[in-house]
């Protein structure tokens, strides 16, 4: 399609206007500083790559943080996303009630995440807590696991107050999946195929530009993820649950070291990009369906 | 039918963003600056200028100092109407109030007024912190007791302003002790222990611990373990010590790890202050290791059962040791030099004798000043002051002597140690690394 | 064909088992909240799962007390109405611009855009702290709504641009063709169809505002400019608590959010229903 260049530059500029102010200079302010030795108490100075060796080479927490984002990252990406998928299909079939489980299932995502820490941390509570306390009652035992707490367990724990819920991704791709022009399902049923199959053959490919946003959304959520994990575990038991967010969080308010702490930011930054590119190549999603 | 509602929606939308733009202007063109600048005009003439400072406080909502802090500003307020305007910012949280001074710090824009309520800024702040030494003469550095002075100094200047007296020992439920058996509170570590010992046998859990957040009530019972020898004593009124690899340290380190493991809920690792609280208020266990202002929930029912004060006793912990020090107070960022008198009034107002009685009657804070008593307060208070008056040992609270991330560490620590994932040697070890970052 | 009634009847088995498990998971949480309203704080602490001793509304009325909700209540509405109206505006813009049209430096541009989907907020606050400030924005609704619409502009963007690109084009040159101008065309044609879409951002920009809590504390000082996340934390201090006051403040928080939310997916619906891609 043919646009005006100026015509084009009006429709942008706004956002990019918006962009640059709110993220582009701050983001270079976070650049910038990621070469200084930065801290309280007046110290600041050059230190060029310092910050970037001391956090690859010796720094085992920072290893752990981003073992931690990449493995949250994926199963959000994959799991997440999937289950997204499967309620988005289910739902479109619009049997009775649909319209209600679609509401029901965006409840979580209204919720805060202070208030959603409350809430898993009650539920997992060793003492009283919801889960020991339906185990104890199926098994009759006393049952006592101290989920968030137990290294064994802290992980998964983590994992759980969010992989399971993915009301946004299914709103996204339901929104896609009826969207879909009737025509072409018409079309599909008179050739004899079944739903499942009109599902994934026809459907799913057609929605392949918003399940590649979704992804994208999903992964990337899992780079900012903080809240959750700093009202439960705080990264405990020792660094557990430590992820790059929250390391980036009490390196700068807690320990006072915003060179490095903006260090973490760029390299953020990085591995986000770095998804953004992959996902967009895997999906084509720069290409358009028509 | 749908049309016309859709319609509706559109039009209430922009309605309601034409009204929000035009607020949103106008409110930028007759914002506060301008407003009170043209009402001094009238004032400038008899009054002379009404200086503004801005103190941000965490003094609302549930906090225990609420009501004092809302009784003290309306009283400052009309005692100075025409003199000084305190511009309050409500913060509500301890750890918000802490994260937004350090984005203030960082930017170079601290507030007039700080009162952290006990978290120390002084170290990383120090350098935007005003040197208050010049403006404290002798009478008001003599009303205050000498440890009140230290915390709030370093090398000799002073940066804080003193308001209370950290005095902490331990409560204990007297109906579970003589449950068990117990006539009176240990005095040493071993008896503790065997007293521990005894109450599990008759079915109570003996102790309240925490490790979320900074694992208040655990580590002012590690403190007070660690204190138990000279060196130890001295370990605990060191300020920012970087080095745990201590003998008296790892030995204490120990005796958590073992309590841990059989002498508190199973709700300790991963608990909270309130989870801590709560179980002693039902009852369930015996002991909590908390300062006084913690009194007044032993009489609202909303927390426990009728008639719980009268079942509570209070100790000083194994050795004669108590938590007796001040409380880093109020500190004064101010610019100019018109704000920082009017920041200094202000200040020397919160701290006068009669808003300490007041802060005593009404929050079970210790007075700073010695001198203050009130006769109408809980007797509880008065006996955890006596207990503070006799301790053989009087030390200072890891959390405002100790770095800020130390702390932190300290709750994450907790946990492995609890479970036996790292030794109390391995414990201290990581504390000391994470002191090294500093 | 008895053998198909059998599969079909367990593939609905199936089906019933995954969607009650999700609706169980979902809503609990919502239960849990108003039930703890209504309890004492001893009964929340130790019994965290039992139903409440007796329904009275004290919490909330504590609530009401302790923290100036409805304040905070309408700040919130009126920051994130506007905050998404800006979003969805200026964002869908450059969505249709990026979808649409080819030009130099697009991929650049699109990752450029792209990229403040990862940042973590917490690395950007200072800066944006001093920006504010600098503007003359801080402790205004203006500069939290400023805020709010670009962080939201990542994700608006990747959502309303993949609704572009699954939108075929015909329709559009057809309007040129009439003659109708680039302007009128991508707010005649463009904007309805997209109505799905754009909602969907929308209810997405709107939750972020609604929930969003540091940049709240940090860029705001006054209670005319502080949103209600900022209330929940006069709850909780380092050495009391009023549980009860906190979850009715909670679910005085959540429930209307969910309303709205409600109101706002009937829309979609209708929008949907209507058929606009049929034109």
């Amino acid at each position: 399609m043919r646009v005006k260049k100026s015509m084009m530059l009006c429709f942008l500029l706004p956002c990019i206007l918006l962009f640059a102010l709110i993220y582009l200079i701050p983001m270079g302010i976070v650049f910038i500083t990621s070469f200084y030795d930065w801290r309280a108490g007046g110290v600041f100075h050059f230190v060029g790559l310092d910050n970037y060796m001391e956090a690859f080479i010796n720094d085992t927490r920072m290893h752990q943080a981003l073992k931690n984002t990449g493995i949250w990252a994926l199963l959000q990406s994959i799991v997440h996303v999937g289950i997204g998928t499967i309620t988005a299909f289910l739902l479109a079939r619009k049997r009775r009630g649909w319209k209600v489980l679609r509401t029901i299932f965006m409840i979580p995502n209204v919720i805060s995440a202070a208030a959603l820490g409350v809430i898993f941390l009650n539920v997992f509570n060793s003492k009283y807590g919801l889960i020991n306390s339906f185990i104890g009652g199926i098994t009759g035992k006393d049952f006592s696991k101290n989920w968030y707490f137990d290294q064994n367990t802290a992980f998964l724990t983590v994992t759980w107050s969010w992989l399971l819920y993915a009301g946004l991704v299914m709103i996204l791709i339901l929104a896609g999946v009826m969207s879909v022009s009737d025509d072409i399902i018409e079309a599909a049923k008179i050739d004899g195929a079944s739903g499942f199959k009109i599902d994934l053959k026809i459907r799913l490919p057609l929605v392949r530009n918003i399940l590649g946003t979704c992804v994208i959304i999903s992964a990337t959520s899992m780079l900012r993820e903080f809240e959750l994990i700093y009202l439960t575990t705080n990264g405990g038991p020792g660094i557990t649950t430590l992820n790059l967010p929250l390391y980036l969080y009490k390196t700068s308010l807690t320990d006072n070291n915003y060179g490095y702490a903006n260090m973490m930011g760029v390299l953020l930054i990085i591995l986000g990009i770095f998804v953004v590119f992959t996902i967009n190549k895997l999906f084509r999603m720069n290409e358009s369906d028509y | 039918m749908k049309k016309s509602i859709r319609k509706c929606l559109v039009a209430l939308l922009t309605c309601s963003m034409a009204v929000s733009l035009f607020v949103g202007c106008s409110k930028e063109k007759g914002g506060t600056a301008p407003d009170t600048e043209s009402s001094n005009v009238n004032n400038t003439e008899e009054t002379g200028k009404i200086v503004e400072i801005s103190f941000p406080t965490s003094w609302v909502g549930v906090s225990t100092n609420t009501e004092w802090f809302n009784d003290r500003l309306a009283a400052f307020n009309e005692q100075y109407k025409d003199k000084y305007k305190v511009v309050v910012e409500e913060i509500a949280g301890d750890q918000a109030y802490v994260d937004k001074m350090k984005v203030l710090y960082s930017s170079n824009s601290l507030p007039d007024v700080i009162s952290a309520g006990g978290y120390n800024l002084i170290d990383p702040m120090k350098d935007q912190l005003k040197d208050l030494t010049d403006y404290i003469d002798a009478d008001w550095k003599a009303a205050n007791s000498e440890v009140c002075w230290n915390v709030n100094s370093r090398d000799g200047k002073i940066y804080g302003i003193p308001y209370s007296r950290q005095v902490i020992g331990y409560f204990y439920n007297k109906d579970l002790f003589a449950k068990a058996g117990i006539t009176e509170p240990a005095k040493t570590w071993d008896e503790f222990f065997v007293q521990c010992d005894k109450l599990l046998a008759a079915g109570i859990t003996p102790v309240s611990m925490d490790t979320a957040d900074s694992g208040w009530l655990t580590s002012l019972i590690l403190g007070a373990m660690v204190a138990s020898t000279d060196e130890g004593e001295q370990f605990m009124n060191t300020s920012l010590p970087s080095n745990y690899n201590t003998p008296e340290f790892i030995n204490a380190a120990a005796m958590i790890q073992k309590m841990f493991q059989k002498y508190t809920t199973s709700d300790a690792i991963g608990g909270k202050y309130e989870n801590g609280a709560s179980n002693f208020f039902m009852e369930q266990t015996a002991i909590i290791a908390n300062g006084p202002w913690m009194v007044s929930d032993f009489y609202d029912t909303a927390m426990v059962e009728e008639g719980f004060a009268d079942k509570i006793g209070t100790a000083m912990f194994p050795e004669g040791v108590m938590y007796n020090s001040g409380k880093i107070g109020f500190h004064i960022a101010s610019k100019t030099e018109d704000k920082l008198n009017a920041s200094l009034d202000f200040v020397r107002f919160l701290t006068s004798k009669e808003s300490q009685q007041k802060m005593l009657e009404m929050t079970g804070d210790i007075p700073s000043d010695v001198t203050v008593t009130s006769d109408t307060i809980y007797p509880i208070i008065n006996e955890v002051i006596e207990n503070g008056n006799n301790a053989a040992r009087n030390i200072n609270d890891f959390q405002s002597l100790w770095y800020a991330n130390v702390v932190d560490e300290i709750s994450i620590q907790y946990p492995l140690l609890a479970q036996g994932e790292i030794t109390p040697e391995k414990f201290a070890a990581a504390l000391t690394k994470a002191a090294e970052k500093n | 064909m008895k053998n198909k009634g059998i599969v079909v009847a367990f593939q609905n088995l199936i089906r019933w088992i995954y969607l009650a498990f999700f609706v169980l998971i979902s809503i609990g949480p919502l239960i849990w909240i108003v039930m703890s309203s209504f309890k004492s704080n001893k009964e929340i602490l130790s019994s965290a799962f039992a139903m409440p001793g007796s329904f009275n509304f004290s919490g909330y009325k504590a609530a009401l007390d302790l923290a100036p909700i409805f304040k905070f209540y309408g700040n919130s509405l009126f920051i994130g109405f506007v905050s998404t109206t800006l979003n969805i505006i200026v964002v869908s813009m450059a969505a249709y611009i990026l979808a649409r049209c080819c030009f130099k430096g697009k991929t650049i541009l699109t990752l450029l855009l792209s990229s403040s989907l990862l940042i973590p907020t917490s690395s950007l606050l200072m800066p944006i702290y001093i920006i504010m400030t600098k503007i003359g924005l801080y402790d205004s609704k203006t500069g939290l709504i400023i805020v709010y619409a670009a962080l939201g502009l990542p994700a608006s963007l990747f959502i309303i641009k993949s609704y572009f690109q699954s939108i075929p084009v015909e329709l559009e040159e057809a309007a040129y063709l009439d003659g109708a101008g680039f302007i009128r065309t991508y707010f005649t044609i463009v904007f309805p169809i997209a109505k799905s879409g754009l909602a969907t951002a929308a209810i997405l920009q709107f939750l972020t505002a609604w929930n969003e809590f540091m940049f709240a504390l940090i860029l705001t000082k006054s209670t005319n400019a502080r949103t209600l996340p900022l209330a929940l934390n006069y709850f909780t201090s380092q050495f009391s608590f009023n549980y009860t006051a906190m979850f009715a403040a909670l679910a005085m928080v959540i429930i209307p959010s969910i309303l709205i939310y409600t109101l706002l997916q009937e829309q979609i619906t209708d929008s949907m229903v209507a058929g606009s891609i049929k034109g």
